[in-house]
């Protein structure tokens, strides 16, 4: 069991530095040898609304986020009313001294329901709806507040360095963030290590936000005396990675030998491709010598709407690219004529699908799994594809080079299937997690220099075609239905072929791949209770079921990798063996349990959702998992974060 | 150009009512004087001081709204009390914290 295992919210305007300071706490605990997981939620506004970066700092595995929280670090005064109910018994709140007056009715970017809540909330407790009567109430409950004087803080950090500050945004950040890490206990030589890491390469940023640190800390010993320090992590002095899904998909394409990628801008899949664009020249050493190349052949382009995007990429995959397009749910939308294309014309291309929560733009910059469905059934016309979910940073860097080498061997679309929460989440990962070694390249059956007479789609046992890139041959590549050749025909004769063979190379597809790779079982496997799920609520699970267990409570979770083609079999024979099964799913229509039912027969007879748009916590698939035990119920709806 | 900014005005005129100050986008208490081209504080003051008042034709920026506003409508949000002023500071840093919508 976990000793120490600390939860804090980090919450400002958005724009107003919420992003660097949760960087820098989870870098700050990082260097003193911790497991952290961190995510941002913001609004989509772009700038000035609520945001915050909620974070996880474990000695054993930080798996989910959780409430309550041990910290609130309140840079402004909406910050402080939006979790006033956030921070435990024992905890801390950071606040700034001169927003004790702010009156939640009067904060224009608050969103009118949560002032409308607040506003009732103080009113049942005849108080007025302002930072000092949430001050008040936390204080009665048991939680500590540390009041700063920002302004004054800030003068003197400008007085420090005998200049005015130019990145207020990020030095009232640090200021706050300084005090919140002194209450947990960490020094301020780790706060400055932090912070060179995350602003190391611009002095101009760096010297004043060291300057704020120490000022802040000072402030705070003034204040509080010595700090009681946390004792350093299991992995102290290690050398470790902190990266966001983002940014190990990005990485996982490159070495998975990417050369061609398209995105139209959209929240979240737009920083996978710009981390692509910004990292593509990586060096190359000894294989510069044998490839003969300066620097790796990838490029990204920016296309004018995601129509061009997968056009784009499956006019490079024809012409022999490893090539992809990143989206999330409305960009996926535009995509669907040319996803049917890609399987009619047998293209090896990969869409990394990013969900966000639906439908339409809905809430463009939160998480949810709402595309599960809207990824296996696109595409018109019998369309069948690949369709493989990650759970986490790890999954998703193995899964997003096996989706090309699946593209290529089997000739078809693949969708990766991600969401928001793993996109934003950022994580620690050790060098063995992303082992390039691990890494096998497999560009199927192709012929760089067919004969002539070339059958672009021959009929073959196994549905699979030998593949020759566009230019190698005189050769026709078809998005009509064609003949071997891929002349256009519609001869019910070829017409029949061309469905069968597509058709026998899907099932060729189901007997390739491997079943561990199709499923995976977590905990006890002759646990009774099964949990089933996909995608990003993996680890808050798996830290659920800890959880469960240490209460005698034993619990086997089935989690889907490969949704398309579906593994059925193996499927059937886990939960025929199990009395109880519950769905968990971060959308409301229960889209896995529907996938379930038409593949196996099998109801899903209890649903734990989430549909509030923020990602699940353990503690609420925990509660979840606890009410269907004790009370049946057929659907736990939760609904943490705000 | 010295620049003769004080600390701290104990009289009624100060940066946060100039005319000249633009305050952070995000943390009112700090903004740019347009005069000196630095960073001060709402309660420092200068000589070149130039009281904040909402009549000429252009935009102006509502703090406590954190919007912009046409003259007839700063105009409306003056007389309810707000803090109207000709702009908004945003901090070279700010878009490093933005994310696309």
């Amino acid at each position: 069991m976990s000793l120490v295992d600390l939860s804090f919210i980090i919450g400002g305007p958005q724009g107003g530095g919420v992003e660097s300071a949760g960087q820098i706490a989870l870098k700050a605990f990082v260097v003193k040898g911790y497991n952290v997981l961190g995510t941002r939620e913001y609004h989509s506004n772009i700038m000035g609304a609520h945001s915050y970066y909620h974070v996880r700092v474990r000695d054993g595995p930080a798996r989910a986020l959780r409430t309550p929280v041990d910290l609130v670090v309140a840079i402004d005064a909406e910050s402080v009313l939006t979790h006033v109910n956030y921070v435990g018994e024992g905890g801390y709140l950071v606040y700034d001294l001169d927003s004790v007056e702010t009156d939640a009715t009067k904060i224009a970017s608050m969103e009118p329901s949560l002032r409308s809540r607040l506003r009732r909330f103080f009113e049942s407790i005849n108080m007025k709806p302002t930072v000092g009567s949430a001050v008040k109430v936390l204080e009665e409950r048991g939680v500590r507040t540390v009041g700063l004087p920002l302004k004054d803080m800030l003068k003197k950090v400008s007085e420090t360095l005998g200049a005015p500050i130019a990145s207020i945004a990020k030095t009232v950040n640090v200021i706050g963030l300084t005090a919140g890490l002194y209450t947990l206990g960490v020094g301020l030589e780790y706060i400055v290590k932090a912070v060179e890491a995350q602003f190391g390469r611009r002095p101009k940023i760096l010297a004043p936000n060291v300057a704020a640190a120490r000022v802040a800390f000072e402030f705070m010993e003034g204040s509080f005396g010595s700090m009681k320090e946390l004792p350093d992590g299991p992995h102290r002095g290690r050398v470790r990675m902190v990266a966001s899904g983002n940014e190990v998909v990005a990485m996982a394409k490159v070495v998975g030998g990417l050369t061609f990628e398209t995105f139209y801008p959209i929240t979240p899949a737009s920083d996978e491709a710009f981390y692509i664009e910004e990292n593509k020249y990586v060096e190359l050493g000894e294989l510069s010598r044998r490839l003969e190349l300066d620097r790796l052949p990838i490029a990204v382009l920016q296309t004018e709407d995601e129509i061009a995007a997968i056009n784009m990429a499956i006019g490079a995959a024809v012409a022999g690219a490893r090539a992809a397009t990143s989206t999330s749910g409305p960009g996926f939308s535009l995509m669907n004529e040319a996803i049917s294309m890609a399987v009619e014309m047998e293209v090896p291309v990969v869409v990394t699908l990013w969900m966000r929560a639906g439908p339409s733009t809905g809430i463009a910059t939160r998480t949810g799994q709402q595309d599960l469905l809207h990824a296996i059934f696109s595409g018109h016309g019998d369309a069948p594809k690949i369709v493989v979910a990650s759970g986490d940073h790890v999954e998703a860097f193995y899964d997003a080079v096996k989706a090309f080498n699946w593209a290529e061997v089997f000739q078809t679309p693949v969708i990766h299937l991600l969401d928001k929460y793993l996109a934003s989440t950022i994580t620690v990962l050790d060098e063995w997690d992303l082992d390039v070694g691990r890494i096998s390249i497999n560009r199927g059956l192709r012929v760089e220099s067919p004969l002539e007479g070339y059958k672009r789609y021959e009929v073959t046992d196994n549905g699979i075609s030998p593949f020759a890139p566009l230019g190698a041959t005189t050769m026709v590549a078809s998005s009509l239905e064609h003949d071997e050749y891929g002349f256009t025909s519609e001869d019910p004769v070829d017409r029949e072929a061309m469905v069968e063979k597509r058709l026998r190379k899907f099932e060729t597809m189901a007997k390739s791949i491997p079943e561990e790779e199709k499923l995976s079982v977590h905990g006890d496997p002759d646990a009774r209770v099964t949990i089933v799920s996909f995608g990003s609520t993996k680890q808050p699970i798996i830290s659920a079921m800890e959880e469960l267990e240490r209460e005698g409570v034993r619990v086997k979770f089935l989690q889907l990798r490969i949704l398309s083609p579906f593994p059925s079999k193996t499927v059937s024979e886990i939960l025929d063996n199990s009395d109880l099964i519950i769905g968990v799913e971060a959308n409301s229509l229960g889209q896995l349990a529907f996938l379930v039912r038409a593949h196996t027969g099998i109801e899903v007879g209890h649903l734990i959702q989430k549909f509030n748009a923020r990602p699940f916590y353990d503690v609420e698939i925990a509660y979840g998992v606890k009410r269907v035990l004790s009370e049946g119920a057929r659907r736990v709806v939760v609904s943490g974060g705000a | 150009m010295e620049a003769v900014v004080v600390k701290r005005s104990s009289g009624g005129l100060r940066c946060f009512n100039c005319a000249n100050w633009l305050p952070h986008v995000h943390y009112s208490f700090a903004g740019y004087c347009t005069v000196w081209g630095e960073v001060t504080f709402e309660d420092y003051y200068c000589s070149k001081h130039s009281m904040m008042s909402v009549d000429a034709d252009r935009f102006y920026w509502c703090a406590s709204c954190r919007v912009r506003l046409t003259r007839e409508e700063a105009s409306t949000h003056w007389v309810q009390g707000h803090r109207v002023v000709r702009g908004a500071y945003v901090d070279p840093d700010v878009r490093d914290e933005i994310y696309e919508g």
